[in-house]
């Protein structure tokens, strides 16, 4: 009965020690997380917003040259990409006022500053519309071509030119926000 | 100090009874998640990121081959391999083709796939030929192909070509890569005939 009472009262000890310090010793905060299930359905979705498609700045440029000279190509130099961003080059156009008797369309070639990559580019010609001096003609392609902030797109386009008529280009697509994605390396 | 014995072996009791009881009876271990509607609007939408298309790196592969042409009239282009662990998704093909001297013809190109070729079309240059371009032609074509990893994307073209080492034969293929880690990049359908 003895040791019976002895252990008893060693265990009472070690509740009350570990009372004590429950009491004393600060308690671990683990971080829990409260799990929890959407319930929205199709007809009631979650409305989001995509953070990369947001983070994008709509791109269009367009260059006019008052004139280009006959037997060249006329050159177009964009803005150079902004740091930060990469450009997503989408579309090409260009209006080109070709010499009457043109019989071959216009073509472009987009490039760089650092001419690492190119682009070929062909259009169409158009009809006379009843003027005498040039044929309305233009060039329009969907591209995917890549630049790097701090780098120039530029074009060169080529055509049989009408004598002093403006001849513009455009380029559009979108800036891609490397704060949101990284933009990871071109491979290539 | 009896007092003081009799409160320890209470205690005791109680703690022995405590550790039989957490011991024997079983424990309630369910997973429970609580139920939640979320009531963001379209003017205050949830701020998601697609992870997808952010793993998207771009692809854009350009070479310029001096002395391509074989048989007067054909050049290909062996494009940057396909990584390990990614997928190309091809978007646009371009070339700009420099032309022997009377040539009439607009150029083509053949863009092999895993299943087969796309044809892509060109045209001439303008004419008269450019003082420092001479007659040329170009292709520039959007296009819709898939190549998996460790394949290497191969375009044929065909024209009145120019073979000269100083006067390459250009192209450029561009697109993406889909990262496999992610979609884990299912197999193209319908799956290729033997």
């Amino acid at each position: 009965m003895t040791l019976v009472k002895r252990i008893l009262m060693g265990l009472g000890s070690i509740a009350l020690l570990a009372l004590l310090m429950a009491l004393v010793v600060p308690k671990a905060r683990a971080v829990v997380a409260t799990l929890v299930q959407v319930v929205n359905t199709a007809s009631n979705p979650v409305p989001n917003l995509d953070t990369e498609r947001n983070g994008r700045i709509l791109y269009e440029a367009t260059l006019v040259q008052p004139s280009c000279p006959a037997g060249y190509g006329c050159v177009f130099e964009f803005a150079v990409v902004p740091s930060g961003y990469r450009l997503h080059a989408e579309n090409f156009n260009a209006n080109v006022y070709s010499a009457q008797g043109a019989t071959a369309p216009p073509a472009a070639i987009l490039l760089d500053n650092t001419t690492t990559h190119q682009f070929f580019l062909s259009g169409v010609l158009g009809p006379a519309l009843g003027q005498s001096s040039w044929l309305g003609s233009g060039l329009n392609q969907r591209i995917t071509a890549y630049f790097n902030a701090g780098v120039q797109p530029m074009v060169q386009l080529y055509a049989d030119w009408a004598t002093g008529l403006p001849q513009a280009v455009t380029l559009t697509g979108y800036l891609e926000d490397c704060a949101v994605t990284g933009c990871p390396a071109v491979q290539n | 100090m009896t007092y003081v014995k009799r409160i320890l072996m209470g205690l005791g009791s109680i703690a022995l009874l405590a550790l039989l009881m957490a011991l024997v009876v079983p424990k309630a271990r369910a997973v429970v998640a609580t139920l939640v509607q979320v009531v963001n609007t379209t003017s205050n939408p949830v701020p998601n990121l697609d992870t997808e298309r952010n793993a998207r790196i771009p692809y854009q592969s350009s070479l310029a081959l001096p002395n391509c042409v074989v048989h007067g009239y054909y050049c290909q282009f062996n494009f940057a391999t396909v990584p390990a662990g990614y997928r190309l998704h091809a978007q646009n093909f371009s070339a700009f083709l420099n032309y022997n001297s009377g040539a009439t013809a607009a150029p083509v190109a053949g863009l092999v796939t895993p299943t087969g070729l796309i044809g892509l079309p060109g045209v001439l240059g303008p004419a008269p030929p450019f003082v420092e371009l001479g007659i040329f032609g170009v292709i520039n074509q959007a296009v819709t192909a898939y190549f998996n990893a460790g394949s290497q994307p191969q375009a044929s073209v065909f024209g009145n070509l120019v073979n000269s080492p100083e006067v390459p034969q250009e192209a450029t293929l561009s697109g993406y890569l889909e990262d496999c880690a992610v979609t884990s990049c299912p197999a193209i359908q319908p799956p290729a005939q033997p």
